[in-house]
């Protein structure tokens, strides 16, 4: 079979795939997708709009007579006291690099996931390469239909800001038969390099290892950036300024391919066709280069991946010499914290506390919890404590209790959030060991419960005590903030179990899709009605004693408590019971 | 001990029906096995064996009839009726990050099995599978017919007295399968019902006591070997399938086009 037919014939199976899944799929999936494309569509207009409606302002004379009126009110922006068209320019010429670098970079970090899992992890690999097909062809396939979500976000957001921008210039056509060229030959590069990486990879870490690394880097990444945002205010004081805009323009430097693209685009927008065909020539020239370097390597790197990665056997734990290993039913350290716990759901407690250490990806879910409690350490450590004496410092020193609490609160609610939401859906397709077990989805849950529940009586009790340390408080605030943070905390992972049970995802293939819609959407309102209700009951009575006279504050403390402690049994009874029932309707297929 | 004289039936299905939109995949079953009695369940792709086996052991609800084992009703008293399950299925998916050993110490836990008695008997069954070097590996590095013994060893450990099997012997080598043969021997002799299915004829023809054929989600034949060959011409329990299944058309047309 040649390679074009073994091509066609290949994309048209996932083609009728695709089809298949969307038209003989559940209606709600086929709304969810309508929804989201027509979601799309509205994005896609918008940023159409509003970048049109950008350049035609920035190249108004009105906008000059405003950079002309600020600059004489103040000098030291550095701004020109008399603006042109001439001046504008620039700046304008250089958007198109500028919006293609990011695209680049985002690509470049994307890539090597998006491809290692479409090229080893997608379900049809070994059919079609043990298949009598060209293996480039499987490639190609392979290679684009993971750039099919690059492609969509592309020409769904990046295409529409480009037109917009073409049309506030008003570019002639060549400007939009650019855009779609630059557009499709975008990815190419950074998923070549990303290919060739991951076939080389892929011959010595296994590719679902490799993948779960990846997601960890990912991870932390994501929470650099995160970090590097809290921190924006102090490492850059003034990002509105000339200086940033005369920053921004070095993106345009025509050393980079996405600067190549850019300076194509605007030549093809002037009907500078030299300049298009040099500029045009070098991006589109390493572009394809790279894909065909790809392509040529593919025959034998693509082949030697997989075969090393149905060969490599499991890795033994803790591998003792000539010493069997046998592991401990429940350590010892836990048995006094589960001696409650019914035996079987004591098992689930023990089998999660181990696995889910064991699988990065999972670990990837704790980071950014992590980091957050990192920035809000930092931001507590450089920040003012509450100034002593008096009714007012008093005061302020009680709701600075509340502030521990809710601090400690909300770190542990994110790193309970993450363990306990997807807990049934992390079973996936080994969830009928637990279906056929003799253990009841309530006790199930209770298992699970623990887990999720961790987080506040070890994370969030040290953070509540190292933050009253820090800032100083009383006896009684340290005590109301603990009892607050360990109560809540309950309600709260009871609420994220409870509807992650409910609304179970069990036939994932990417940690991300544990967590359904209907989960996500739902679990977040309860919190903050919860959470709201709770914390009124705690802190409306000392405001309403106010009111009422000073005999009132004790009967009216213990009512607050009393409300709490009820509200949150009935949360944690509804919850387990809501996500247990709906559990119990689950058929394992 | 096969005993079908007296007694409850350990596995009981009764008009067992599942129904999948228009689709009815089974048709109202009605099945009994008794203690120590090893049952075949045969039939063609599609004939409604894993969705059956699948009621029986509570992973499906039926849309109609009652699935019990020991009497308890599956769906009524599910923790009583699961306690005597041990279930292998055809693709046993397992928790991929836990070693064979703390899969079994897992399994002990969820079945409350003394973790004593546990470690010895999971010891002991890693051991008659040969996995006993391999036990500290995880799971996820092993290959299929590894995760199926593991998930044998598993469904073992608590000593069930209903032992259910959707195609045991695939993926195993000829030595494995040979000795889930003789352990499904072993057990059924101490009085657990094995209820397995098969499409390996020659293992239902010479291993069970009782074999029923579905076709289309119904039972269209079941008993002895002996009964099922009264008053047919075909001798083995090949012919007798193939002629109850519409099997032996296939076969002339297979016959035609070599």
């Amino acid at each position: 079979m040649s390679i074009w037919n073994a091509i066609i014939v290949i994309a048209r199976a996932r083609l009728l795939i695709a089809r298949n899944t969307f038209w003989r799929g559940k209606l709600s999936r086929k709304i969810g997708l309508l929804s989201l494309l027509i979601l799309l569509a509205f994005g896609a207009y918008g940023v159409y709009w509003v970048m049109g409606a950008a350049v035609r302002t920035f190249t108004s004379q009105r906008f000059f007579r405003l950079i002309e009126a600020a600059a004489r009110r103040d000098p030291s922006l550095g701004l020109p006291t008399h603006v042109t068209r001439a001046d504008v320019q620039p700046y304008l010429d250089a958007l198109p690099s500028q919006a293609l670098f990011l695209a680049l970079v985002v690509l470049i970090l994307t890539s090597f996931t998006t491809v290692l899992t479409s090229l080893y992890l997608s379900g049809d690999t070994d059919m079609l390469l043990a298949a009598p097909v060209p293996m480039r062809a499987v490639f190609v396939v392979k290679f684009f239909g993971g750039l099919i979500l690059p492609y969509v976000l592309l020409f769904g957001l990046l295409g529409p800001a480009l037109i917009g921008y073409g049309q506030g210039l008003g570019y002639g056509p060549a400007f939009y038969v650019g855009t779609v060229l630059a557009l499709a030959l975008l990815p190419l590069l950074p998923a070549g390099l990303g290919a060739l990486l991951v076939m080389a990879v892929v011959r010595v870490v296994p590719a679902r290892r490799a993948r779960e690394i990846v997601s960890v880097i990912g991870g932390l990444f994501g929470a650099s950036w995160y970090i590097l945002n809290q921190f924006a205010p102090e490492v850059a004081r003034n990002v509105g300024s000339v200086r940033t805009l005369e920053s921004l323009r070095r993106l345009d430097v025509p050393l980079l391919p996405s600067a190549w693209a850019g300076h194509a685009l605007v030549a093809a927008g002037r009907g500078e066709w030299l300049a298009l065909l040099a500029y045009g020539g070098l991006f589109a020239g390493l572009s394809l280069a790279v894909f065909a370097g790809c392509l040529l390597l593919a025959e034998r790197l693509y082949y030697d991946g997989w075969s090393n990665m149905a060969s490599q056997g499991g890795k033994v734990r803790q591998k003792a010499e000539g010493k069997r290993q046998t592991p401990q039913a429940i350590p010892s350290y836990l048995l006094p914290f589960t001696f409650f716990l019914p035996a079987e759901s004591r098992a689930i407690l023990y089998k999660d506390l181990r696995v889910f250490p064991r699988d990065l990806r999972n670990l990837q879910q704790l980071i950014f919890p992590l980091a957050l409690a990192g920035i809000w350490t930092f931001r507590l450590l450089t920040g003012a404590a509450p100034a002593g004496g008096g009714s007012g410092a008093e005061f302020g020193r009680f709701l600075d209790a509340a502030g521990s609490a809710g601090i400690s609160f909300f770190i542990c609610l994110t790193i309970s959030g993450a363990l306990g939401g997807p807990s049934i859906s992390r079973e996936g397709r080994g969830f009928w060991l637990l279906r056929v077990a003799p253990i009841s989805s309530l006790r199930l849950l209770l298992g699970k419960l623990v887990l999720a529940y961790l987080p506040f009586p070890t994370v969030g009790v040290l953070f509540v005590l190292f933050l009253t340390a820090l800032r100083g408080g009383t006896v009684g605030g340290v005590l109301r903030a603990l009892a607050l943070v360990l109560l809540v905390g309950l309600g709260a992972s009871s609420i994220s179990l409870g509807l992650g049970a409910a609304f179970p995802k069990l036939d994932w293939e990417n940690p991300k899709q544990q967590t359904t819609l209907r989960a996500g959407c739902l679990t977040p309102i309860l919190y903050i009605v919860y959470v709201g209700v709770a914390v009124a009951a705690v802190f409306g009575p000392p405001a309403l004693a106010a009111l009422l006279g000073p005999g009132w504050v004790v009967w009216l403390a213990v009512a607050g408590w009393l409300i709490v402690i009820a509200l949150t049994g009935a949360v944690v009874w509804g919850s387990l019971t809501f996500g247990a029932a709906r559990l119990d309707q689950i058929e394992v297929g | 001990m096969l005993d079908t004289s007296g007694g409850a039936p350990m596995i009981e299905a009764a008009g067992l029906r599942k129904r999948y939109g228009e689709t009815e995949a089974v048709k109202g079953i009605d099945l009994r096995i008794w203690p120590g009695e090893i049952f075949g369940f045969l039939g063609p792709n599609g004939a409604g064996k894993t969705t059956t086996i699948k009621m029986l052991v509570g992973l499906l609800r039926p849309s109609g009839g009652a699935a019990r084992i020991g009497g308890h009703d599956i769906q009524r008293q599910p923790i009583a009726a699961k306690s005597l399950i041990g279930y292998v299925p055809d693709q046993p998916y397992l928790p991929e990050k836990l070693t064979a050993r703390e899969f079994l110490q897992f399994i002990a836990g969820l079945y409350q099995v003394d973790p004593v008695a546990a470690q010895r008997r999971g010891e002991e069954l890693l051991k008659l599978f040969d996995l006993q070097d391999r036990g500290d590996e995880l799971i996820g590095g092993y290959s299929h017919g590894m995760r199926q013994k593991t998930a044998l060893s598993g469904a073992l450990l608590h000593n069930p007295r209903a032992f259910f099997l959707d195609e045991p012997t695939v993926g195993l080598d000829p030595r494995s399968a040979r000795l889930i043969k003789d352990i499904l021997r072993e057990i059924a002799g101490r009085g657990t019902a094995v209820f397995m299915s098969t499409h390996i004829l020659e293992i239902a023809e010479r291993m069970c006591d009782r074999v029923a054929i579905i076709s289309g989600g119904q039972v269209i034949a079941i008993g002895t070997m002996d009964d099922l060959r009264a008053g047919r011409t075909g001798e083995s329990l090949e012919d007798i399938f193939l002629e109850l299944t519409g099997g032996a058309e296939e076969a002339e047309i297979t016959a035609a086009l070599t």
